[in-house]
């Protein structure tokens, strides 16, 4: 054939035959329902010498003559290592988070049983499927992880297409795969290195380089690609130079693993699964990598096992009992493995066999391996084209199975009973304060409160929050600009800051409503907890008036207001306690300066003989455990709570922290008549907390009607 | 105002990739990167109409944001000569802003418009006194759309916030002329605005390097031609200079005027 006379040609002509088979094929698989990679499957093996081969001769030792499979072998492998770079790249470690419990012991179940039963067919396979030479040990070793593989991708894919990856099911399944897909591969990458090793200690030395590899990639790589990525803030940001770094990396961690003596895909894989998933830069990666590898090279590396798998060889009834064998227990150890996994976990069997017949799935990860081993020369070609086999029939039963097993409308009713709890859980909730400074003077006390509540990572924000009144605005115009007039106002709070090393960022505008202000600003930054300054009224006593008032009524979280009488360390503090959300708010605040790490707390449990204590006292326990030594409880007995938490505070506190409501004299109305004894009273600076709508509605509500009735 | 971060902001709200409209428009996705960035001018009319037609956009606006006449004016001007030679007398007289809107009332009234007069979506209607927010100062943009999510009309501010901060993560929004336009399309929630005017210059990063002093902060519930008119206003308020009368207002309501006022010609 004139049309093809050099490698180039016939490389071409391979990737076009291939390219258009699978192409073709796959619009059939979409309309029986299955996925993409069980049509590059077939389309391989139809290329191969079991159909092509078969009926032109001919043609396909032209098309694919025997010295030019090695090109074909090496293009495949670059697209193999690519996309083990893809899988690693969509393997998250957030999918495990909160989930890591049920999924270890799935996945890791979903190994071992099918791995049990590999190795226990093994022998009986040795004597007759074997090629000339291999011992039983790696034999066996091999069987077994090879029984043991999931595939990941096509996993997600399936999921994603049948919109399962939020389901129960699916997200449990994903994690497991994912499980599944480093144990496979540290597995594998043993028997590898046990089938190549000479000896024993040369196996050994082996694992041993490739875990130090593995801790090198995660301990030292990551951290350093976490700052490259932090600088791939938008896709727009990807240059050519960056892709070109990370690609050399990827080459370079694949090198490294071949080297080792275990697979270089493994490294590639590694390198994947390191490189740091928040930020744009996988993300990014992924979308350019994507088209290329899945639609061009991977179907060369499905052509190419496909040219190596010969249903010819398997032809003796025998050897189709075998391979029926073979099909059974790899469905038997995985599915049956994951099911009783599950059902052990307490799911429903339902949803277990459904995550036995999602793992069940081999797809193309099984090919790679199996790839592998004829390379190592560990499985005859026999043994090889029943494993195919076996893989194809696993992907193809996948689809039909799960519409049978859960099919949609179960779905969706799953779905809807999950909630958001089975979302991918996000990082934990850092505490951000917002502190509003009213003028000079309140600042530096309420900054010195806000360091203190800090935990010990010291990156949480801290807003320090200045609204000024439109009526200031003809100084601001005559002479005196207004930043310097906001300025001046935030200084000594942000010299405070400097002075305790807390990095404060500064918001100051314009208010003619400063309460709406403040609660608008702290529900759009999702603040924790607001600190105020207290203002004396203009109108009666009440020092909870006015603005502190209304901001009261409408903060969507807790707030402290801080009575400041030069606070500079909070060191010793005193809860005094009897129960109630307000109460219970002074105890998050104790608790969060516990977490912080500087301060003492005296907890005073106020007995008074007419109330019985709240539904908090359980609250108190919690925060004594927590806090080891540095809780105090006193127990005391008084008539009136407020006295006694008034003497007790007279005892060398830095700071009271007490709770909104009647039994500490302190109520929440706008204008008081009383002036509020305790704070009055009490020569240390003083917090009142005010419980968020949150805890109130988690606490009892009956409390918040006592304490309407008494205000 | 700078044309390409304009550009660029339409067009991803449009949903439509760099590459995905260098092929609609018949140019090569480089020519348009550079646009985008602005190293190549805008691009020629018969261009900025197929633009403006993927982006959803009248396409008189598109021109007035390129700073071009587009065919409607320069083939009416070629009709009749005696059109430029009045442009020529408004240019000596130096007539300004407040001239010319009396000039356009004269000729609304004289030659009223057979033309049905399409309404187009105004940030006007969307703010009222309380979403102008003035004397802002703050060390970033997150601070900013926090304080101006704080006087949306809303029930989820948070939500809100955090669409407008990721939407600003994957394609920043400063447009130059001194504005930044931080957005978010948030399915569920009222189409609302909020005006920021900075006290000293938010320090981010602008594509003409002026320095950033007005915020404008649109949330809509959908994506669509009526989005894309009201983020298309944000930058032509820039393009009319909006930022330094703006810096002059004193009161919320006078900030509102001036955004109303340059509204009322477009």
């Amino acid at each position: 054939m004139a049309i093809i006379h050099d490698p180039l040609t016939r490389f071409i002509a391979q990737a076009v035959a291939i390219l258009l088979l699978s192409r073709a094929l796959g619009l059939l698989a979409r309309r029986i329902g299955q996925p993409l990679v069980v049509a590059e499957i077939a389309a391989g093996i139809l290329l191969g010498p079991s159909l092509f081969g078969l009926i032109a001769p001919e043609t396909y030792a032209v098309v694919f003559e025997p010295t030019s499979l090695g090109l074909l072998g090496l293009v495949s492998q670059l697209g193999l290592i690519l996309f083990m770079f893809l899988v690693g790249l969509e393997l998250d470690p957030g999918l495990l988070a909160g989930r890591a419990h049920s999924s270890v012991a799935i996945s890791h179940t979903s190994i071992i049983v099918p791995f049990g039963l590999g190795a226990a067919i093994a022998p009986w396979l040795h004597s007759t499927l074997a090629p000339e030479g291999v011992s039983l040990l790696p034999f066996t070793l091999f069987l077994g992880a090879a029984m043991s593989v999931t595939a990941f991708p096509v996993l997600a894919r399936i999921l994603s297409e049948r919109r399962l990856v939020r389901s129960r099911v699916g997200a449990i399944t994903i994690a497991c795969a994912a499980v599944d897909d480093v144990t496979a591969w540290c597995l594998l990458a043993f028997v590898v290195a046990t089938a190549r090793a000479t000896g024993a200690s040369s196996a050994v030395i082996t694992t041993l380089c490739s875990a130090a590899y593995v801790l090198v990639m995660f301990f030292l790589v990551r951290p350093l690609l976490g700052r490259i990525a932090a600088r791939v803030g938008s896709r727009e940001a990807l240059t050519q130079n960056l892709v070109a770094v990370v690609l050399l990396c990827l080459l370079l961690s694949s090198w490294t693993t071949e080297l080792l003596g275990i697979h270089g895909l493994f490294g590639a894989f590694l390198f994947g699964a390191v490189l740091p998933k928040q930020g744009g830069l996988a993300h990014a990666l992924a979308e350019k990598l994507e088209d290329v590898v899945l639609v061009v090279l991977l179907p060369l590396f499905f052509a190419f096992s496909g040219v190596r798998t010969q249903i010819g060889l398997v032809d003796s009834p025998q050897e189709w009992l075998m391979c029926g064998v073979i099909v059974l227990v790899a469905c038997a150890g995985k599915f049956g493995g994951s099911t009783i996994a599950a059902r052990v976990t307490g799911m429903s069997w339902r949803e277990s066999s459904a995550i036995g017949v999602l793992m069940n799935t081999r797809g193309l990860m099984e090919l790679v391996v199996l790839n592998i081993g004829l390379e190592l020369g560990v499985i005859s070609p026999t043994l090889f084209t029943m494993m195919v086999i076996m893989a194809l029939v696993t992907t193809f039963v996948t689809s039909p199975l799960l519409q049978r097993i859960y099919p949609a409308e179960q779905l969706a009713k799953d779905l809807i009973g999950a909630g958001d709890s089975l979302r991918v859980p996000t990082p934990t909730r850092r505490f951000a304060t917002l502190v509003c400074v009213a003028n000079e003077r309140s600042g530096p006390g309420l900054v010195t409160i806000g360091e203190a509540l800090r935990g010990p990572d010291r990156a949480e924000p801290t807003y320090a929050l200045h609204l000024m009144s439109p009526t200031d605005r003809a100084s601001f115009f005559v002479g005196q600009a207004p930043e310097e007039v906001s300025a001046r106002i935030l200084a000594p709070a942000l010299e405070r800051a400097r002075a305790l090393s807390v990095a404060i960022k500064p918001i100051s505008f314009v208010s003619s409503d400063p309460a709406a202000d403040i609660c608008g600003v702290a529900g759009a930054k999702g603040i924790d907890l607001m600190l105020l300054g207290w203002h004396k009224p203009l109108l009666g006593q009440s020092l909870l008036g006015g603005i502190v008032h209304d901001v009261l009524d409408a903060a969507p979280c807790d707030v402290g207001v801080f009575i400041d009488r030069g606070l500079v360390h909070v060191r010793r503090v005193l809860v005094p306690f009897v129960g109630g959300q307000h109460d219970d708010a002074a105890l998050a605040v104790a608790q969060r300066l516990l977490v912080a790490g500087a301060a003492d707390i005296t907890v005073l449990q106020v007995e008074s003989g007419t109330a019985t204590p709240g539904p908090g006292v359980a609250a108190v326990e919690r925060l004594r455990e927590q806090g080891g030594g540095r809780v105090t409880l006193r127990v005391v007995e008084h008539a009136s709570p407020a006295e006694a938490a008034l003497t007790e505070s007279r005892a060398q506190y830095d700071l009271l922290v007490v709770g909104l409501g009647p039994q500490w004299g302190l109520a929440h109305r706008r204008l008081g008549v009383h002036a509020e004894r305790l704070i009055d009273g009490a020569s240390c600076s003083v917090l009142v907390t005010h419980a968020g709508p949150e805890r109130r509605a988690r606490l009892d509500p009956s409390h918040d009607a006592l304490e309407r009735g008494e205000a | 105002m700078h044309f390409g971060a304009t550009l660029r902001m339409l067009r991803v709200d449009a949903g439509i990739g760099l590459r995905e409209l260098a092929a609609r428009i018949g140019v090569s996705s480089a020519y348009l990167s550079r646009v985008e960035h602005g190293r190549d001018p805008p691009p020629t009319p018969d261009r900025l109409a197929a633009i403006a037609d993927a982006l959803r956009l009248p396409r008189a606006v598109l021109f007035d944001l390129a700073q071009q006449t587009g065919p409607a004016v320069s083939g009416y001007l070629a009709r009749i000569p005696e059109a430029g030679l009045l442009l020529l007398e408004l240019a000596r007289r130096d007539l300004g802003r407040a001239e010319l809107a009396r000039i356009r009332a004269f000729v609304e009234t004289e030659f009223p418009s057979h033309e049905p007069n399409r309404r187009r979506a105004q940030l006007g209607e969307l703010l009222s006194p309380r979403q102008v927010v003035l004397q802002v100062a703050c060390d970033d943009l997150d601070d900013a759309i926090a304080v101006a999510t704080s006087r949306m009309p809303s029930a989820s501010r948070r939500r809100v916030a955090e669409a407008i901060v990721t939407r600003e993560r994957e394609a920043p929004s400063a447009i130059g002329g001194g504005f930044v336009a931080p957005h978010a399309i948030v399915p569920g929630v009222t189409e609302t605005a909020a005006l920021l005017v900075f006290a000293r210059p938010l320090p981010i990063e602008a594509p003409d390097r002026e320095p950033v002093r007005v915020a404008l902060v649109l949330v809509t519930p959908t994506a669509g031609a009526r989005h894309q008119q009201l983020l298309a206003n944000v930058s032509l308020l820039a393009r009319r200079g909006a930022t330094a009368d703006l810096l002059r207002a004193r009161t919320p309501q006078g900030a509102l005027d001036v955004v109303v006022q340059i509204e009322s010609t477009f």
